[in-house]
């Protein structure tokens, strides 16, 4: 049953999902691909939360769908503030385009499926959906933030920080970074009226 | 299907990997390339989240791959920020949001 | 060096500073040139009263032998010679040493003696005489004698007086080829200082007349009527050039005298070609005449192809021989001892052989130093001679290379005068009698038969030449042949004498027709006529020069220069006829008949020219005697031609006496074959001799003296109906016997094809090539940059081109379109994807 809902949902999310990315690239007005992003955006937060990745889920609607978004939307604004004709590419360029994407599809799932058909995938088909050692999934995250790696062992000690993936600072120092960036995407934007056209 | 594997989830991100891709590759809003972009790391959070889920024979690596998601998310808002912000410049240097029209680096 | 030696190289070098100064003067004179005139005429003068001072030194020191002082016209049969034990001792044969012993016929009759010579000065002289039974040397072999007959007539004078030797030296070394020497040396003995004063004294009288002959030369202007130019009536008009005449004079008389003094056959050839480079010169001093430039070149290559013979005789005597020098010195024997130790080999070993054919008599070494080649034999003798006896035949022009004498007329007259009359032409002659000791009896032959030939075509030629100066000319000829036939047959003395006597009288008729010609303006007998009231100082002078050419005077007692010096030739060669032998007979006759001529064909240019009536009455009218200038040496040269035959009074000798001091002793005679005998000329003195002579000379000379005046001077007889009687004789005769019509055709026109082959080989082929070879380097040029054009530089400007479109190929991958390189990365994925698979 469990499993029924989750395959369920894990359907509907993929379909969406495809199906708003299909949006995205056929669509002729760059308004309508922008809500087939954002109902993209949608259905691969759901796919994560089917993931069993709460966080991440719910960070990406917040900063996706809230954020990149609605700078996006923002974007569209200003550099289409008029109606204005289509901007199409030939046909040509894109049949080229559509037949290297589908082989690169092709190549890809392929190449996954020859990895994940060996034998030493099958291991992979555990799932794991809580960490042993009671802790809750983004316990389990925070933890590995600060480089406590969870064992999913019956033990339920929390083993030692192993050496090898501090990323703490790293995330610090992202988010600096992604400071001064907004500073300097700030700075791109600033209105220079002598040059905007009328 | 009785159940789903990591190789549902790897197959989603893949076409959603392709479509950006074709997005970028064959879209002249730069608006639109940006969504393309936007597509792309959407894809791969969603297999770094899937192998997260389904670690494989890295048992002791079943939730770095959403740490690595946090961090692409956090670096795609920035480069989504910082690609607008070009893009304006983009605009205001050649009066219309198409990428036809970046020819500089023609030889 | 002796006061003589000094005296005679003043006289030499002062014409060559006479020229010197006149070349070195150059321009100067062009307006003085009688300055110039003066300085060569004093020049020359002065050089004359050298020359005489040194006569006269040289005399006082050797007095000649007078005539009757010596024995040469007795037979030496019965006088005693000094150191001589008297004759005969037939049995007794004085032993070897010092003398030397020959057997065989002697010139007396066919009796057979045997002759032995001592020497003494380097001459062989008679010790003793004897007889033997005869037939004696006919019984050693069988085979006509040709023992040798030699009587040296120098040392028979009881007064133990011994002749003077030749005074020899070397002033100068030019060259040193080991033992061969070139040097400018003196021979000087009594020839030389007559030959001096002869060639000074004539020079001088014609410098002094070509002042008033060649007056018009002092012009600025002169005007050339027979030099046309272009074909136009107005005749030539060019400056005068009186200084380069005297100029080219001084030049003559330097080289002139040179050649006389010289004592080396080297010597002798640079001064041989001196003059002919002067005779060049001055006969074609109208240079503006083609006739005259044609009769230069034709003189000079005639003299040319005479020096060609001379040139072979020299290679073979020096290189043979070993010297050029004529006489002995301290450093090489001389050619004369050489000839005379050839000849005395030659001789003593055929005469020994003839005695006792068994023995050999080894030839004994050759006088000199070691070293010396010594190779001289018989034959190169005869060669040698031959070879110079060739260049005088080119200098003396005789036959057959006589052929630009009368051409060489074109030159001024006092120029026919001084040397192609009295002095250059007689080169050759005084050369064959300088090289007598070398020229064996062979070459002497031959000498004499040129000689008379010469003699005798000559005077043929004369008869019908219708201008003065040709038959002056062709007188001149003849006259050098009696000169060489009277060497050549063994008359020595007579022939220089005559040599002598001849420059005299010729110059004084060649300066007399220089008088007519300058009077009347006109050469031509046809036009001339009846001269003698007008111009009666050249008619006189004239007169006297043609009675003495044909040797008028009192048989046996006296006559004029000519009668003399024609005497002793025709005593010489009655000599040679009343021996015995038929070719002196024919000798004989020859020369009479010769003489005949001579008198003739003088007379009757005498008679056309002064007497009777003029042809062309306004040449009379205008006709002028000469100025004085030119009058003055014509008397002195007529004075001279009518007593220089003659003793010297008060001192009993003359000439002829001088001459005999410097007799050369050595191969003087000989006998080749029985009819060939060369008698000693003292024996044509003898009286029965004499006076054959003196009859056969006299007869002649008159008899064409009366047919002349018979003809010409009284007109008895037509001489136009005459001409016409025998019409293609004197056809024959005005046309020189085709002889140069002969030379063109076989030796000119060869010259020509040879010349005209070299010059076509020249431009066809050789050029041909030339311009070939040229052609072809162009064209291989223009090949060479095609290929370099089209391939090499199109090569790298199609590689350039390619590199370029592909370049421009691959710049096309830089679109600029963003997305399309986006693809072009996504594409390169999958390649790589795909080939990873693969492989």
């Amino acid at each position: 049953m469990e499993n029924l809902l989750e395959v369920l949902l894990f359907y509907l999310f993929a379909g969406v999902a495809c199906g708003g990315a299909l949006g995205v690239a056929l669509g002729r007005d760059i308004v309508r691909c922008l809500l087939s992003l954002v109902l993209t955006l949608g259905a691969v937060g759901g796919l994560f939360f089917t993931a069993g990745a709460a966080l991440v889920g719910v960070i990406q609607i917040l900063l996706y769908l809230g954020g990149t978004v609605v700078v996006l939307i923002f974007g569209v604004m200003l550099t289409s503030p008029h109606v204005q004709p289509q901007l199409e590419t030939g046909l040509k360029e894109k049949v080229l385009a559509a037949t290297v994407c589908m082989a690169l599809f092709g190549i890809l799932m392929g190449t996954g499926y020859w990895i994940f058909a060996h034998p030493l995938a099958e291991s992979g088909s555990q799932v794991i959906s809580a960490p042993a050692g009671g802790l809750s999934e983004t316990e389990a995250v925070a933890a590995s933030l600060l480089g406590l790696r969870v064992l999913p062992s019956e033990e339920t000690r929390i083993s030692k920080a192993s050496p090898g993936f501090h990323c703490l600072l790293a995330f610090e120092v992202v988010s600096i970074h992604l400071l001064v960036v907004l500073v300097a995407a700030a700075y791109f934007a600033r209105a220079r009226r002598p040059r905007l056209p009328e | 299907m009785s159940s789903i594997t990591f190789f549902h989830y790897f197959a989603v991100a893949c076409f959603l990997f392709v479509t950006g891709l074709f997005c970028i590759l064959s879209k002249r809003n730069v608006i639109a390339v940006l969504l393309g972009v936007e597509l792309v790391l959407n894809a791969t959070n969603l297999n770094l989240v899937a192998l997260g889920r389904f670690p494989g024979w890295q048992p002791q690596l079943a939730h770095e791959g959403q740490v690595l998601a946090l961090f692409v998310i956090v670096l795609a808002a920035t480069e989504a920020a910082l690609a607008l912000g070009i893009a304006l410049c983009f605009y205001s240097l050649h009066r219309a949001p198409d990428l036809d029209e970046a020819q500089d680096l023609k030889g | 060096m002796n006061s003589v030696v000094w005296l005679l190289l003043i006289a030499w070098l002062l014409p060559l500073a006479s020229f010197a100064t006149i070349l070195l003067g150059g321009h100067r004179f062009s307006r003085l040139g009688w300055v110039a005139g003066l300085l060569a005429t004093g020049s020359i003068t002065a050089s004359f009263l050298c020359s005489l001072a040194a006569a006269a030194t040289w005399l006082w020191q050797n007095p000649p032998l007078m005539h009757a002082q010596s024995d040469h016209h007795e037979p030496l049969l019965n006088k005693p010679h000094n150191n001589l034990s008297p004759h005969p001792a037939a049995a007794e044969i004085p032993s070897a040493g010092s003398m030397r012993v020959l057997s065989g016929v002697d010139s007396f009759g066919n009796r057979e003696g045997y002759f032995a010579l001592k020497e003494s000065d380097g001459r062989l002289n008679i010790a003793q005489r004897g007889e033997l039974p005869y037939g004696t040397s006919r019984m050693a072999g069988g085979l006509p004698s040709s023992t040798l007959n030699r009587l040296n007539l120098q040392s028979h004078d009881r007064s133990a007086k011994s002749p003077p030797g030749a005074i020899v030296g070397d002033w100068y070394t030019v060259a040193e080829f080991g033992t061969l020497r070139m040097t400018l040396g003196y021979y000087v003995d009594s020839l030389t200082i007559l030959m001096m004063l002869m060639v000074t004294l004539v020079a001088t009288c014609i410098h002094v007349y070509s002042f008033g002959y060649m007056r018009e030369e002092l012009q600025d202007v002169v005007e050339d009527p027979e030099a046309r130019v272009d074909n136009s009536a107005q005749p030539l008009q060019r400056p005068g050039r009186f200084a380069r005449f005297y100029q080219f004079l001084s030049l003559f008389c330097f080289s002139m005298l040179g050649l006389v003094l010289a004592n080396n056959l080297f010597m002798i050839f640079v001064f041989w070609e001196l003059v002919g480079i002067c005779s060049f010169l001055l006969i074609g001093f109208y240079l503006e005449r083609p006739s005259a430039v044609r009769a230069a070149t034709k003189a000079f290559v005639v003299n040319r192809v005479g020096d060609f013979g001379m040139m072979v005789g020299l290679a073979a005597l020096w290189g043979a021989g070993g010297t050029l020098a004529f006489a002995e010195s301290s450093k090489d024997p001389g050619l004369f001892s050489r000839a005379r130790t050839v000849y005395e080999q030659a001789v003593t070993s055929s005469a020994v052989a003839q005695e006792k054919p068994a023995k050999v008599q080894e030839p004994s070494a050759p006088p000199g130093p070691p070293g010396l080649p010594h190779r001289l034999s018989y034959t190169l003798l005869v060669l040698g001679g031959l070879g110079v006896f060739c260049g005088c035949v080119g200098k003396s022009a005789q036959f057959p290379l006589h052929v630009w004498l009368p051409d060489a007329m074109e030159g001024p007259t006092p120029v026919s005068a001084l040397i192609h009359a009295a002095t250059m032409v007689a080169a050759g002659v005084y050369l064959v009698a300088r090289f007598y000791p070398v020229l064996m009896p062979e070459v002497l032959l031959f000498v004499a038969m040129v000689g008379l030939t010469s003699a005798v075509m000559a005077a043929t030629m004369a008869l019908v030449a219708g201008e003065i100066k040709r038959v002056l000319a062709f007188s001149t000829v003849s006259q050098l042949g009696f000169m060489m036939f009277a060497l050549g047959i063994g008359g020595w003395v007579a022939g220089i004498f005559h040599l002598l006597t001849h420059a005299f009288f010729k110059a004084l008729l060649f300066l007399g027709a220089g008088s007519v010609i300058h009077a009347t303006g006109t050469g031509e007998i046809s036009r001339l006529g009846g001269l003698c009231r007008k111009m009666p100082w050249t008619a006189v002078t004239m007169l006297v020069g043609c009675l003495a050419i044909a040797g008028a005077g009192i048989p046996l007692v006296v006559g004029l220069s000519g009668f003399h010096s024609k005497d002793a030739i025709f005593a010489q060669a009655s000599l040679l006829a009343l021996k015995g032998s038929p070719v002196g007979r024919l000798f004989l006759a020859l020369a009479a008949v010769a003489a005949f001529l001579t008198a003739f064909y003088m007379f009757r240019l005498w008679y056309l020219t002064f007497v009777g009536p003029s042809r062309q009455s306004h040449l009379l009218a205008h006709a002028h005697e000469s100025p004085a200038i030119m009058i003055y040496p014509l008397v002195i040269l007529s004075i001279f031609a009518v007593a220089v035959g003659w003793k010297i009074p008060g001192v009993g000798w003359g000439i002829p006496e001088i001459l005999e001091q410097a007799r050369p002793g050595v191969g003087l005679s000989g006998i080749m074959w029985r009819w060939w005998v060369l008698p000693p000329e003292a024996e044509s003195h003898l009286p029965y001799v004499h006076k054959v002579a003196s009859w056969v000379a006299f007869a002649a000379g008159v008899s064409g003296f009366l047919l002349a005046t018979m003809i010409y001077g009284l007109r008895l007889l037509d001489a136009a109906r005459l001409r016409a009687a025998c019409g293609w004789i004197c056809y024959v005769l005005e046309r020189r016997y085709f002889i140069d019509e002969l030379y063109e055709r076989v030796f000119v026109r060869a010259a020509l094809l040879l010349a005209k082959s070299a010059a076509f080989a020249d431009k066809v082929l050789i050029d041909g090539c030339a311009h070939t070879l040229a052609r072809l380097t162009h064209r291989a040029a223009l090949a060479e940059e095609a290929i370099d054009r089209r391939v090499v530089d199109a090569g790298f400007n199609t590689l350039g081109h390619h590199l370029f479109q592909l370049g421009l190929l691959m710049r096309r991958v830089q679109t600029g379109f963003l997305r399309q390189y986006l693809m072009l990365a996504l594409v390169g994925t999958i390649i790589i994807f795909v080939l990873a698979h693969l492989f």
